[in-house]
């Protein structure tokens, strides 16, 4: 023991003081710095050759794993709700709010109105002016709707592309992070830039994808997705998406050949296998599989629904009632109507009790054998039967026979026209027969056939059209008449061009007459309808009832959407921020601390420095002794 | 919204909150200014679904409330209409009985008063509302009457009531004496004689000529009518003949021969050899008429004809058209002199087999006895022709005298009964039934075409034998009523006002209760009252009253019970509004209710804002003053 161990010790004392300077000083600059984990030094006693010194043993970074995890997976759950919340409530703001008057409801009570008011003044030419021009309104708010909901699925492309790039940039630098961290020479101070930098770039992957995140015991990462699929090892796995850069209501995901559709999102590991991500249900959350969702089944259900109130809207207009005339044969009593009429997507209502108990059936002409046979409850409670009518009447009494059952009895009789005399036109009569005993009843036989013009006998006419003027039957043959409708609906140009259609349902008709205006205003206040149960049910939210009632109830539905997507975003939100207030504290600059380090290391400083002063004044009084 | 941020010193948590309620703050400030809980559907919350539904229920209550204005003002002027009808009906009853006034004043006047009081109830059917017609069923388009000079006037070649009742008069007084009418075509060598069809008149029998090879004849043949033509082939010579053989209107045959000259004619039958075969057929047309002429049967005024079917039996037929007097019944005072047998009455529309009534005198009545004949007008109105038996030289209209034999009686009879039937079809009374027929057939309630004589076949219409088709009156007389047709008048226009009301309220200008005045007024209208001359006074007197005594019967109030009567029509119309006022009072209740609801679900409540805006505030100080102090708690501040 001498003044040169004192000397040594207060050397030493200084040097870890002065890194531990350095260390608070990097803190409190880096206070403010994003993913900067507050680090620590520790010093440890030695005891030496030459007595016992303060020596470095190590930078400590804060970083607690179970919190990162807990981040890690909320980042990604809350980027998915982000971004539901924000598209939804953008299709809830396109519907607008009862009292605004470019809302769909509006546009539509506007119509309504303007129908009401024809009943009063038929031979009005304004009014039918106004009927004519709030149509188009409400023709054009449904196209305008179906834009702006296609144009979200655009959006949604966009951003997948945008994500696509950012994910796969992110995984890029994971790789060359985790080769950095995993060779030893790295400097401590620079391997804490690296591990704030790894899960900064770990976040960001996880806003966009779901990780599952395995710290490996050299700092470095690996991920996977929640459904088990690697996107990180030594290698990257790559993203890759061929957009459609034109979406329509008509692109779908087809489940047969990957989702061209829409865009193909593809999963390439680095042994170059690559993995269809939707067609797999790769994602569960995360930005891009909120996105995968909105584009192909939240956007895709509230165009369904547009779809469903067009093809409603078209149909009240244009359907022709014709009741069935009663028919008996022996001891059995039904009724009996000509279906010669009916076209693909036109019905015949069945109406009939089996003890008592009624049922009613739709039985919808469906020429597509793909979509036979066909046998569902509507979302309006009624049975729903496809049965293909292009064979005749006989044709379609054997199908019907086989889909009832006994308790009724169906025949058909087709008769061909003949120029006679005396002529006879073609008809093709179907016959609906109790089985003869008092146990069942047919109660009614209507069908119901789509006016294809103007002045074609019925009441009915075809006041909205679909493309070039076609009349609109809601067939359900191929993709269906009805996907898009509400993108394609019109008002038919005959009656823009002249208005009297509006009222006039033959050549002769007085203009002040008001049966055709009363009969369509009727059908629009009173007719019914309902969706099939179709892929998107899932999702609730299938409309059935009045046109009006199917309008309220698809606003009702998507205002409700965005609120739920609203609170479980404000959810999220909370919840990182929970998550972000504990990482602070336990992983942040406590600037406070710093400080009080701070006061500790100057006053550690000054005395070790005072020490070192008064070896010198020691060693100068020694050398003076000696000297003198 | 937290998302990853980049940026240099991350927003604290605790700083979040404070953002919170900034945005809170910003959120109560909205709804104060815009009144409104809230701005997208999202927001509005659990009221969603009821504010929607609502909302289109009231928007529907709104349209039906403005249907039932524009019906309610529809409903106050036909109702205004209705009135005035009806005061001008009840004006024109009263005034029926009122007598000629002094100086026949009245009189004088009635025919411009009741054309000035048709202007106006024409006028007022014709009342529309921006172009919505009111009185014309659905057919709202356009005016449901034509105007009042159309209508008696006619209008662009179409023929008006006045022409229409005056050939009706025409064709009800009769007074041809001659049926055949003699034709030839211009530059036709062939001359045709035509019967009418009727069943009485002269009948072609056959036709002779003593030179077959110049003259070809084809005798008349088939059903009646029948015709024969004569056709020169050549020119016939000199005292050539041609006999036509004839029935004449009392059944006696008849012979009229047409010799051929050279020269200018002398004597009646004789036809001079023109130029050619045409010249020659003229000529023959000309003399062969003079000579029909002259086998006059007796003239059927009224469209009967006094017949001699027996020496001590005088008959009276109808003519088997729709014109003129109808027989209803025979009487007599002194049964056991007078034998008469009862007319079956022929019935409308074709009036065949034609009644016939006769009077037998079997013995040799007394002085002061009675034939009564009952006959009906063409309005359908009775009269009876009064015949007395008188012992002298008969004084006074509708007297015979008592001959020696019954033969003798018979034939006194017979001359005063065609003249009394004469009298009857040219009196007031006559000419006011023949007018109101007329007008029942023009101011018709049915909607089918108008009813007018179609012309005779010497063109005039006291040989019509029937009414013009349908097609033929369309293009030649003016249809006063153009509007819609349809039996139950009230449903024609229906309008919806209620979820589960229509209110009916169409009245067509032809029911009953407007054409039986406009029928009135117009035959009133086109009277005239010559007071020149004592007789005219009469005569013009018993016109007025006949006028009068029809007016009376028709506008009489018991009339109103009529389904299509005013009265009805007005009830109608008054219980349509009843209707509407009942709902517009509902309505405004509902619609209330259903403002009150939306008010809670969409409005915000300034004072219940007003106070959060204030405990946001409060909390926001709090905060604000409390992160401030934090702030200044920073070991930084007090190291120096």
């Amino acid at each position: 023991m001498g003044l040169s161990t004192t000397l040594s010790n207060a050397l030493s004392g200084l040097s870890t003081v002065q890194d531990s300077l350095d260390v608070v000083s990097r803190n409190i600059s880096n206070s403010g710095t994003p993913g900067y984990n507050q680090e620590s030094l520790s010093v440890t006693d030695q005891t030496g050759t030459s007595g016992n010194s303060a020596v470095d043993s190590g930078l400590t970074r804060a970083f607690d794993q179970s919190l990162q995890s807990y981040f890690t997976s909320e980042t990604s759950d809350s980027a998915y709700s982000n971004v539901t919340s924000s598209y939804l409530n953008q299709v809830q703001s396109y519907l607008g709010t009862p009292s605004d008057t470019s809302s769909l409801s509006s546009v539509y009570n506007t119509f309504e109105s303007s129908l009401s008011a024809l009943t009063a003044s038929p031979d009005d030419y304004s009014t039918r002016a106004t009927v004519v021009s709030n149509a188009q309104t409400l023709a054009s708010a449904l196209n305008g709707l179906t834009g702006d909901i296609q144009g979200l699925r655009q959006q949604t492309n966009q951003q997948i592309t945008s994500d696509v790039n950012t994910v796969n940039a992110s995984l890029q630098s994971l790789v060359t992070v985790n080769q950095q961290l995993q060779s030893l020479g790295t400097d401590p101070t620079a391997r804490a830039a690296l591990e704030d930098q790894r899960d900064q770039l770990v976040t960001q992957v996880a806003g966009i994808v779901d990780v599952n995140v395995t710290y490996n015991n050299d700092g470095s990462v690996s991920l996977a997705t929640r459904s088990g699929v690697s996107l990180l090892g030594q290698q990257a796995s790559t993203f890759s998406f061929t957009p459609n850069t034109n979406i329509t209501a008509n692109s779908q995901v087809s489940n047969g050949s990957g989702n061209s559709g829409v865009g193909t999102l593809t999963l390439t590991a680095p042994n170059g296998t690559s993995l269809d991500v939707v067609q797999n249900n790769v994602l569960q959350s995360g930005e891009l599989a909120g996105l995968l969702d909105l584009r192909d089944n939240t956007l895709v259900q509230a165009q369904n629904q547009l779809d469903t109130v067009a093809g409603s809207l078209a149909q009240s207009f244009s359907t022709n009632q014709t009741a069935g005339t009663a028919a008996t044969s022996g001891s059995a009593s039904g009724f009996s109507v000509d279906v010669s009429n009916v076209q693909p997507g036109n019905s015949v209502t069945l109406s009939y009790s089996v003890g008592g108990q009624s049922q009613t059936v739709n039985v919808v002409d469906v020429t597509d054998s793909s979509k036979l046979p066909m046998d569902y409850v509507d979302s309006n409670g009624n049975r729903t039967v496809g049965v293909d009518f292009s064979g005749g009447a006989a044709s379609v009494a054997t199908q019907l026979q086989t889909a009832l059952g006994g308790s009724v009895q169906v025949s058909g009789v087709d008769t061909a026209a003949s120029a006679g005399p005396p002529a006879v036109p073609a008809s093709a009569v179907l016959t609906v027969l109790n089985n003869g005993t008092s146990n069942t009843a047919v109660n009614s036989l209507v069908a119901q056939t789509t006016s294809t013009g103007t002045q074609d006998g019925g009441l009915g006419f075809s006041l909205f059209v679909d493309n070039d003027n076609t009349a609109y039957t809601g067939s359900l043959d191929g993709q269906g008449q009805q996907l898009g409708f509400a993108g394609r609906i019109s008002v038919n140009a005959d009656v823009v061009a002249n208005n009297d259609l509006l009222v006039e349902n033959t050549t002769t008709t007085p203009i002040g007459d008001v049966a055709r205006v009363n009969y369509v205003y009727g059908q629009l206040d009173s007719q019914t309808y309902g969706q099939p149960p179709s892929n998107t049910s899932g999702l609730g939210g299938s409309l059935s009832g009045t046109v009006s009632n199917m309008i309220s109830q698809m606003a009702d539905f998507q205002g409700a959407a965005a609120a739920s997507a609203q609170t479980d975003s404000a959810n999220h939100s909370d919840t990182m921020g929970a998550i972000t207030t504990q990482m602070t504290s336990e992983n942040g600059v406590n600037v406070n601390d710093q400080m009080a380090q701070l006061v500790q290391l100057q006053a550690a400083y000054s005395a070790n420095a005072h020490v070192v002063s008064v070896v010198q004044d020691l060693f100068n009084t020694l050398e003076q002794a000696m000297g003198s | 919204m937290t998302t990853i941020s980049n940026s240099m010193f991350p927003l604290p948590a605790s700083w979040s909150g404070v953002s919170d309620l900034e945005n809170e703050i910003n959120t109560l400030q909205a709804q104060l200014s815009s009144g409104m809980n809230a701005s997208d559907l999202a927001g509005m919350g659990s009221t969603r679904y009821q504010d929607l539904t609502v909302t289109s229920q009231l928007s529907k209550i709104s349209a039906y409330d403005t249907n039932i204005n524009t019906v309610n003002l529809r409903l106050q002027t036909q109702n205004s209409v209705v009135e005035d009808v009806s005061t001008i009906t009840g004006q024109v009853r009263d005034a029926a009985p009122d007598g000629y006034g002094t100086d026949n004043t009245n009189m004088a006047s009635a025919p411009g008063v009741a054309s000035q009081q048709l202007d106006q109830v024409l006028s007022s059917l014709n009342t529309d509302i921006n172009g919505h017609y009111l009185f014309g069923g659905s057919a709202t388009e356009s005016a449901p009457v034509a105007t009042t000079d159309a209508i008696m006037n006619g209008s662009g070649g179409l023929d008006g009531f006045t022409t229409v009742a005056d050939q009706q008069l025409q064709a009800d007084q009769g007074g041809m004496n001659d049926w055949l009418q003699v034709q030839t075509p211009a530059a036709s060598d062939t001359t045709t004689v035509s019967e009418d069809n009727v069943p009485y008149g002269t009948k072609l029998v056959s036709a002779t000529t003593s030179d077959s090879s110049a003259i070809t004849l084809t005798q008349p043949s088939g059903t009646a009518p029948q015709s024969l033509s004569v056709q020169f082939a050549s020119n016939p010579t000199a005292n050539d003949t041609v006999d036509v053989n004839l029935t004449l209107a009392d059944g006696s045959p008849s012979t009229v021969t047409m010799t051929a000259v050279t020269g200018t004619p002398q004597n009646p039958g004789e036809y001079q050899i023109g130029a050619t075969p045409q010249a020659t057929a003229a000529n023959f047309n000309a003399a062969l008429n003079s000579s029909l002429q002259a086998q006059a049967s007796s003239p059927d005024y009224g469209r009967v004809q006094v017949q001699a079917p027996a020496s001590d039996t005088t008959a009276l037929t109808e003519d088997g058209v729709p014109f003129g007097l109808k027989l209803a019944s025979v009487s007599t005072s002194n049964s056991s002199a007078i034998s008469v047998t009862q007319p079956t009455p022929s019935a409308a529309p074709s009036y065949t087999p034609p009644a016939t009534l006769s009077v037998q005198f079997t013995g040799t009545p007394s002085d002061g006895d009675t034939v009564n004949i009952g006959v009906t007008l063409p309005d359908g109105t009775s009269d009876t022709m009064t015949m007395t038996a008188v012992t002298g030289t008969p004084q006074n209209p509708g007297e015979f005298q008592i001959g020696a034999t019954p033969q003798e009686t018979a034939a006194n009879f017979n001359a005063a009964l065609t003249s009394s039937v004469q009298t009857e079809t040219t009196s007031g009374n006559f000419t006011v039934a023949s007018n109101y027929a007329a007008a029942n057939n023009f101011f018709n309630e049915s909607g089918q075409s108008v009813q007018r004589a179609a012309v005779g076949v010497d063109g005039t219409y006291a040989t019509s034998t029937g009414y013009q088709s349908a097609a033929q009156t369309a293009g030649d007389t003016v249809q006063w009523y153009q509007g819609d047709n349809s039996s139950n008048a009230l449903s024609t226009v229906s309008t919806k006002v209620d979820d589960t009301t229509n209110v009916n309220y169409g009245v067509e200008a032809n029911q009953y209760g407007f054409a039986n005045i406009i029928k009135t007024l117009a035959v009133q209208s086109i009277q005239t009252y010559p007071t020149d001359t004592a007789a005219d006074t009469d005569a013009s007197q018993a016109k007025y009253d006949a006028v009068s005594v029809r007016t009376t019967t028709n506008l009489s109030t018991t009339n109103e019970t009529n389904a299509n009567s005013l009265t009805s029509i007005g009830v109608n119309l008054g219980l349509a509004q009843t209707t509407l006022q009942n709902l517009t009072t509902q309505h405004t209740a509902y619609s209330a209710q259903l403002q009150d609801i939306v008010g809670t679900d969409e409005t915000a409540d300034p004072n219940l804002v007003a106070s959060q805006l204030l405990q946001v505030q409060t909390q926001l100080q709090a905060s604000f003053s409390a992160t401030s102090m934090i702030s200044q708690l920073q070991l930084v501040n007090y190291l120096k």
